[in-house]
């Protein structure tokens, strides 16, 4: 059986400039069937323009946008049937919850009967009671109530595609915890491919099939949430995402880096990195201990700071002059082996534990 | 100063207390007397009471009132309202695309502008916006015409019109309309269902501010209108200051106010709440 | 931009043309050898003897005293008020409030004849002070909701912090809100005064025989057709006065403390 790969959304070369300030160079992405995919850059960075650009209400400079399949680029949007969960939500005050959600169908002159029926049907998707809240006007709801009301509004008229900008931003971290499984389950219950943009790695990381790593107007890298974690392709996705440290110093050979604390044995590097180069290491791979032994790399040093976080501690160990690693250590650990400031300890880890080398 | 914070709340209550009381009062009473007193003062002249050097009889009688509701009279007033109505709906027709424009589709810098532009002619009177007009009407012949007086009704009230719809559309929040878009509606359906409604308010802040000054105005209908134009403004000047007949002058006042405030409350009852 | 956003365009430009050109043909005409057009000639005889009208100059101190006077007595009277009532501790604010209210909501025409019936029951001589009279119930009515609104804005911390600092009731006032409010002052001493010095109907109904003002001027000679260039050359004069007071009034607006 030949496995045909679907694409529901896809941006070949999209350019955007504002004046003379480019926002978004050549992007290309493709976005597969029942996929929750997940723009994810800081602030400025073209994401909310990418997913506008898609909706159609902004024009690109260049580049074409395909809806499955089709070539939606000249198409407004209101005859794209693209689904939009906007930043602040948009809720038409002068409406009710009923007549907010049931506009879509309106405006397709649906029967009212099937109106009534799906409204019911969509409220229950994202667990409002009809009874309770149809009648209701938009600002007799709470945060978190309005955001299920702006979904469900865009989910009632099978959209090839939802978007959303950035919808958990305003809410509590409680409530943006239990949203994001909501967000979740909702998409796996409906299968419509989902294109999610935030600035949050934990949201994206935590919903997303897919991720794509978006910086100044440039996709940096698109890929699986572990892939992007675990193997960044530079130095701008190791750092947005997740933490790490960041180890300047040169390339010996493919397989050797040196930086001010000594050499340190590196997966086999294949591109012509010559001269300076950064090595990434994320703190949860660095083992901390009182002697270690049987790891690739270790080093000596001292312990800076100890900074507590609740359910972990950072644990900040000086290897040089100029270099400070900040590792991960279990509550545990640092019971048992009696963990402080000021304690000479010895840190290390293997050759698969680094998650890369680039350039400066 | 050595008070205690105690005393300072006592003192501080006390002291405000007073100082409003000295500071509000001539006020109160300056209005209470010359603005106020006035009205009732119109009352008695309606009903009689008063009579020529302010002489007072006690025999109040309703005869005024039926010399002001004669057939003659009634005609100039459903005449001044309806040309209040249809300078009305002649400013809202005009203004909205303008205002609409001006609020959602103009570039930033360009509104500050416009928006200077549309408002400096508020500041000019009535009296001399209808003189320039009248200059221009003049040489074109068309003064006593009534076209020249609804071109000079539109003309001085637009702007009465135009602020207000600006000031609400401008509030409108643009996201709205795109979401409107991405649910399938183009801009002709968003215009009507979300557009339209949310504007309400300025459209009654604005019919409101025109008609009701529109049914007494009197420049416009006796510049440029002369005398084949008629209106509820030009028959109280000539009742008080040509033929000075105070009476019925009061008791046409008091029936033009009590239709115009009637008017209103049915307006807007029936729009529903509205904030000026 | 779409067709319809051109025609909007168009159609607002044409709304600001209409009602900028009648304006601009006045204050062309005025400087025209020939007072109206076709031909135009430049000059600024209409304008000299408009300074020779003993009539205008009559009107134009009568017009000038009356607004110098209402706008004092407004400012102070109608500042004074917002400031008392915003401070006070009362049940009846909002009652109090709309007393100040109803005369910006009233028509006009009514609140003038009203004056005249008044003042004809009291055999009131009509003239200077009968005007002012008028005047001044208006624009108090007015300063009030222009101070009200601006301070409600003030920062009542301010105050509370000077009188934590010993200052009673009266110095804070002086020394604290008066000259953080002066931007607001001035404003609505501006705002007093144009209304007094543009009024028209209120000032028509109210006034005596010989005084007058100088829209009662302009409009006694306009009333019976006649459009004159010395006519003209005034109205010029009031426009660009007008005009010079609202801008002031507005840069003094946008004065925040």
């Amino acid at each position: 059986m030949i496995y045909k790969l679907e694409y529901d959304v896809e941006l070949i070369n999209i350019t955007k400039k504002y004046g003379s300030t480019p926002v978004l160079s050549n992007i290309s992405l493709s976005v597969r069937s029942n996929e929750f995919f997940s723009i994810l850059g800081p602030s400025g960075s073209g994401k909310t323009t990418i997913l506008r650009i898609i909706a159609g209400l902004t024009k690109p400079d260049d580049g074409i946008v395909k809806i499955k399949g089709v070539d939606v680029t000249s198409l407004p949007p209101y005859r794209r049937r693209v689904g939009m969960v906007f930043q602040h939500l948009a809720l038409f005050p002068h409406l009710t919850v009923f007549e907010n959600i049931a506009y879509s169908l309106r405006i397709m002159k649906m029967p009212e009967d099937d109106v009534r029926r799906r409204v019911k049907e969509y409220l229950e998707i994202v667990n409002l009671p009809y009874e309770v809240y149809a009648g209701r006007k938009i600002n007799q709801l709470s945060g978190g109530q309005q955001q299920r009301v702006a979904i469900a509004r865009a989910l009632i008229m099978e959209p090839k595609v939802l978007l959303l900008d950035e919808p958990l931003g305003s809410l509590d971290f409680k409530l943006r915890q239990h949203m994001m499984l909501e967000l979740k389950r909702l998409q796996r219950t409906v299968g419509t491919t989902f294109i999610y943009v935030t600035h949050d790695q934990e949201e994206a990381l935590i919903m997303s099939d897919r991720i794509a790593v978006l910086n100044n107007g440039r996709i940096e890298q698109i890929g699986s949430p572990s892939e992007i974690y675990g193997k960044p392709k530079n130095k701008f996705v190791a750092s947005f995402i997740g933490e790490a440290n960041f180890i300047t110093g040169k390339l010996v050979s493919d397989e050797v880096f040196v930086g001010s604390f000594g050499y340190v044995k590196i997966p086999k590097v294949n591109t012509a990195l010559n001269g300076r180069a950064v090595l990434s290491i994320r703190p949860e791979r660095i083992r901390v201990g009182l002697s270690l032994n049987g790891l690739d790399n270790i080093y000596k040093g001292e312990i800076e700071e100890k900074i507590y976080t609740g359910s972990y501690v950072y644990v900040k160990v000086r290897v040089s002059v100029d270099t400070c690693l900040k590792c991960l250590v279990p509550v545990t650990d640092i019971e048992n082996l009696g963990l402080n400031e000021g304690m000479n300890v010895a840190v290390g880890w293997n050759k698969q534990d680094i998650i890369g080398v680039f350039e400066d | 100063m050595g008070f205690s914070k105690i005393e300072m709340e006592f003192l501080k209550r006390i002291g405000i207390r007073r100082a409003s009381t000295y500071v509000l009062t001539p006020s109160l009473a300056f209005l209470a007397v010359f603005f106020y007193t006035p009205f009732i003062i119109v009352l008695l002249y309606s009903i009689g009471v008063v009579g020529i050097d302010g002489v007072v009889s006690l025999t109040p009688t309703f005869k005024y009132f039926i010399e002001a509701l004669n057939p003659l009279y009634l005609r100039v007033i459903l005449n001044s309202l309806y040309l209040a109505a249809l300078t009305t709906i002649s400013c809202l027709a005009i203004a909205y695309p303008a205002a609409y424009y001006i609020a959602l589709k103009a570039s930033y810098r360009l509104r500050s502008l416009l928006i200077v532009a549309v408002i400096l002619p508020y500041w000019i009177s009535f009296l001399l916006r209808t003189y320039a007009l009248m200059t221009i009407l003049s040489s074109l012949n068309m003064l006593f015409t009534y076209q020249a007086v609804i071109i000079g009704m539109i003309y001085d009230y637009l702007p009465f019109m135009i602020l207000p719809l600006y000031v609400n559309l401008e509030k409108l929040d643009k996201s709205l309309l795109e979401a409107s878009y991405t649910l399938g509606a183009n801009p002709i359906k968003t215009f009507f269902k979300v557009t339209l409604p949310l504007s309400m308010q300025g459209i009654v802040a604005g019919c409101i501010l025109v008609f009701v000054p529109a049914t007494g105005e009197f420049i416009v209908p006796y510049m440029l209108g002369g005398v084949s134009v008629t209106t509820i403004g030009t028959l109280t000047w000539d009742l008080f200051l040509k033929f000075h007949n105070w009476w019925r002058g009061a008791a046409l006042s008091i029936i033009y106010i009590s239709i115009v405030f009637t008017i209103l409350v049915i307006y807007v009852r029936k729009i529903g709440g509205v904030e000026l | 931009m779409s067709i319809v956003d051109k025609l909007m365009r168009i159609h607002t430009i044409s709304v600001l043309l209409f009602l900028y050109f009648p304006i601009a043909i006045v204050v062309l005409s005025s400087f025209n050898e020939y007072g109206g057009f076709p031909s135009f000639k430049f000059t600024t005889k209409w304008y000299e003897s408009l300074l020779q009208n003993s009539t205008v100059w009559k009107a134009f101190n009568n017009s000038l005293s009356v607004a110098i006077l209402c706008a004092l007595v407004s400012v102070i009277l109608g500042f004074l008020s917002a400031y008392g009532l915003l401070r006070a501790d009362t049940a009846f604010k909002s009652s109090i409030e709309s007393i100040f209210y109803i005369p910006i909501i009233i028509p006009e025409i009514t609140e003038a004849l009203s004056l005249l019936l008044f003042y004809n029951f009291l055999s009131f001589p009509l003239g200077f002070f009968s005007v002012l009279i008028g005047h001044i119930a208006f624009s108090i009515s007015f300063v009030f909701v222009v101070s009200k609104a601006r301070l409600a804005g003030f920062d009542k911390s301010l105050e509370e912090a000077s009188m934590t600092l010993g200052a009673n009731q009266l110095q804070t006032f002086i020394k604290i809100t008066l000259p953080l409010s002066a931007p607001g002052i001035a404003a609505s001493t501006l705002l007093a005064f144009t209304l007094s010095w543009d009024d028209f109907i209120k000032t028509v109904f109210t006034t005596g025989p010989g005084f007058q003002t100088i829209p009662l001027v302009i409009w006694s000679q306009s009333a019976r057709g006649g459009v004159s260039p010395e006519l003209n050359a005034l109205t010029s004069l009031m426009l660009i006065i007008s005009i010079t007071l609202s801008y002031l009034y507005v840069r003094m607006m946008r004065k925040q403390h």
